[in-house]
């Protein structure tokens, strides 16, 4: 059984720039399995599936792959998955809802130039924890000494991540994964994929920013929606007023030759998240058509 | 400089099923690609080698050029079997032969059609040993790769072996192949001690192994360049015969199982064998400029 699929760079306006994703528009018929191993097969970061919303409110229903597993969100394959709807005339532009693992996901999605940009709403708080692997431990991850580092946070927003604010932009280029002290120190925590960032935390900041993520199979990733989701609202209660809007633009990606722009976004009222906003472009790259053996399909 | 309009497939190497075996980017233009060009596609389509084919005067002859996401290879065995099943189903015959003209030199595929995949071979050269480990030493090499000395396989030595590309072989039992890792931080250091480049643990009951980058954060699915070696060293150990078929198998534990077959001659020359399967046929959009 032959499946389209299309592929996106998201979270840039510019070819091989950002995150791949490859987008099956239409995976009515495969089992988990075949998902997982079309996943692999394209071994980008991530590869949805489209498939019709339980809900009839809502627009499609989208399953996310890394090569190693599923997610209940994140935020490129999300701002891609939207972006490749409207180019493909599956969804008119404007807003719509996204049922995903976490559930419904809203967008709102508009032309910018040649490409499509959108944004996902999200209405909840991040989850973090108090237990994080102090500065010491953290710099040996990334081959650096611990007065590099600023502070050590963590934070989730389906995935789940330990953050690393480091003391120059030189800094987080320079660092290096070190697997056996990933290992030693991350694999086994509440926050195993490692974000490392320079610039302040305060409302209206940019930040300059690289992720690593191991266990899903990912050595580096140029842009990660997922981590700036949880890092804009663990920082909108952490460094941010009581309430308001608290928002952050991101860089990600340059050191990899992939420059990744994210611009996310905290309502907070009263000392609590009440929603987050993550939004970019995408630029459409390849459409093709993918086998499906028949032992992987949902026997109808 | 574009890549608009150009169209790729997408093929599984060495799979033993579909969705399997070592993935490749196969494109087929009439003029070469521009270097630059050709490095910037292999980075967005993230397989493991791309390979990029032109005619060239003489009858089925292709000009070569392989990349990795991280610069240019002179020359490399999965994309050159890969590629040769691709013009195979291009154009046609139950039986097909080409040669493709890498940078370090012409190698000649052969391929037969075993519906609806591709049977591909290719001549490696004999197999150079180098080094063999001591039992004192053995132990040392074990505990590198997270092993304990029961896991080791008394029938070979551990040993280098090479057909262009030395590997450390280290023959372990299944229980050893399934704990197997890179459990120290200087494995390539280590390795350059003994002449070899890379690890390959091989469970010699089952014919299966598994190799990593040094640094141990990439397991690889289909190592021709060790399969080779490997069966070179069954040979010599007396462990198989020359002219038998010797299935060697790989990357279960990365979920891309894989299967490799291989040859050795009277003389010593290796026949390295994989099927080629069409996963996925794309073009690149009209609008997608770079540089």
């Amino acid at each position: 059984m032959r499946y389209n699929f299309m592929t996106l760079d998201v979270f840039t306006d510019k070819p091989f720039g950002g995150n791949q994703l490859a987008v099956l528009t239409d995976a009515r018929g495969l089992t988990s399995e075949a998902m997982q191993l079309i996943a692999r097969e394209f071994d980008y970061p991530e590869t949805t599936f489209v498939l019709p919303p339980d809900d009839p409110a809502h627009a499609r229903r989208v399953r996310i792959f890394t090569p190693g597993g599923e997610l209940p969100f994140a935020g490129h394959p999300t701002v891609g998955t939207a972006c490749a709807l409207v180019v493909a005339n599956l969804c008119a532009p404007g807003e719509f809802v996204l049922e995903e693992g976490v559930g419904p996901v809203t967008v709102s999605t508009q032309r910018d130039g040649l490409n499509y940009a959108a944004r996902l709403r999200v209405e909840r708080a991040p989850e973090t924890t108090d237990t994080v692997p102090d500065a010491r431990d953290m710099a040996a991850v990334v081959s650096l000494q611990a007065a590099d580092v600023l502070q050590t946070f963590a934070g989730g927003m389906g995935p789940k991540f330990t953050y690393m604010q480091l003391a120059s932009t030189e800094l987080v280029d320079a660092a290096q994964l070190d697997h056996h002290q990933w290992r030693r120190v991350l694999a086994d925590s509440w926050g195993p994929s490692v974000f490392i960032f320079a610039g302040e935390l305060r409302d209206g900041a940019k930040l300059y920013g690289r992720m690593f993520a191991p266990s899903f199979g990912i050595p580096e990733d140029p842009a990660t929606g997922a981590a700036a989701a949880a890092l804009v609202g663990t920082a909108a209660v952490k460094h941010g007023g009581g309430s308001g809007r608290f928002a952050l633009e991101m860089v990600q990606g340059v050191a990899m030759g992939r420059p990744s722009f994210i611009s996310a976004s905290a309502d907070v009222a009263d000392g609590q998240v009440k929603a987050i906003e993550v939004g970019g472009t995408s630029v459409f790259i390849a459409e093709g058509a993918i086998e499906v053996p028949g032992h992987l399909l949902e026997r109808s | 400089m574009t890549a608009a309009g150009l169209a790729y497939r997408q093929v599984d190497v060495f799979a033993d099923a579909p969705l399997a075996g070592n993935g490749l980017a196969v494109f087929i233009t009439e003029r070469p690609l521009r270097a630059q060009l050709m490095q910037a596609l292999t980075r967005e389509l993230r397989q493991f080698e791309s390979i990029f084919l032109s005619p060239s005067r003489e009858p089925n002859t292709f000009s070569a050029r392989v990349f990795t996401m991280e610069e240019e290879l002179p020359f490399a065995g999965h994309p050159a079997i890969g590629a040769a099943g691709v013009l195979h189903e291009k154009f046609g015959g139950p039986d097909y032969a080409c040669n493709l003209q890498l940078p370090a030199g012409a190698i000649a595929m052969a391929s037969r059609r075993v519906a609806p995949r591709y049977q591909v071979s290719m001549n490696q050269g004999p197999v150079s040993f180098g080094a063999e480990v001591d039992d004192r030493e053995s132990a040392t090499w074990l505990n590198a790769l997270g092993l304990q000395p029961q896991h080791r396989d008394p029938r070979l030595p551990l040993c280098v072996a090479s057909t262009g590309l030395p590997y450390l072989v280290i023959p372990v039992t299944g229980e050893g192949l399934a704990v197997a890792r890179v459990a120290v931080a200087d494995l390539e250091r280590r390795l350059a001690t003994v002449g070899a480049k890379f690890t390959y643990v091989f469970d010699v009951a089952a014919r299966e192994g598994r190799t990593w980058d040094n640094a141990g954060a990439v397991e690889d699915i289909a190592t021709g360049s060790a399969a080779g070696p490997v069966a070179g060293l069954l040979v010599r150990q007396g462990l198989a015969a020359p002219g038998e078929r010797i299935l060697l198998r790989q990357g279960r534990f990365v979920g891309r199982p894989s299967e490799m077959s291989v040859n050795v001659e009277d003389d010593g020359a290796i026949t390295l064998s994989g099927s080629v399967t069409t996963v996925a046929r794309s073009t690149f959009d009209a609008t997608v400029r770079h540089f």
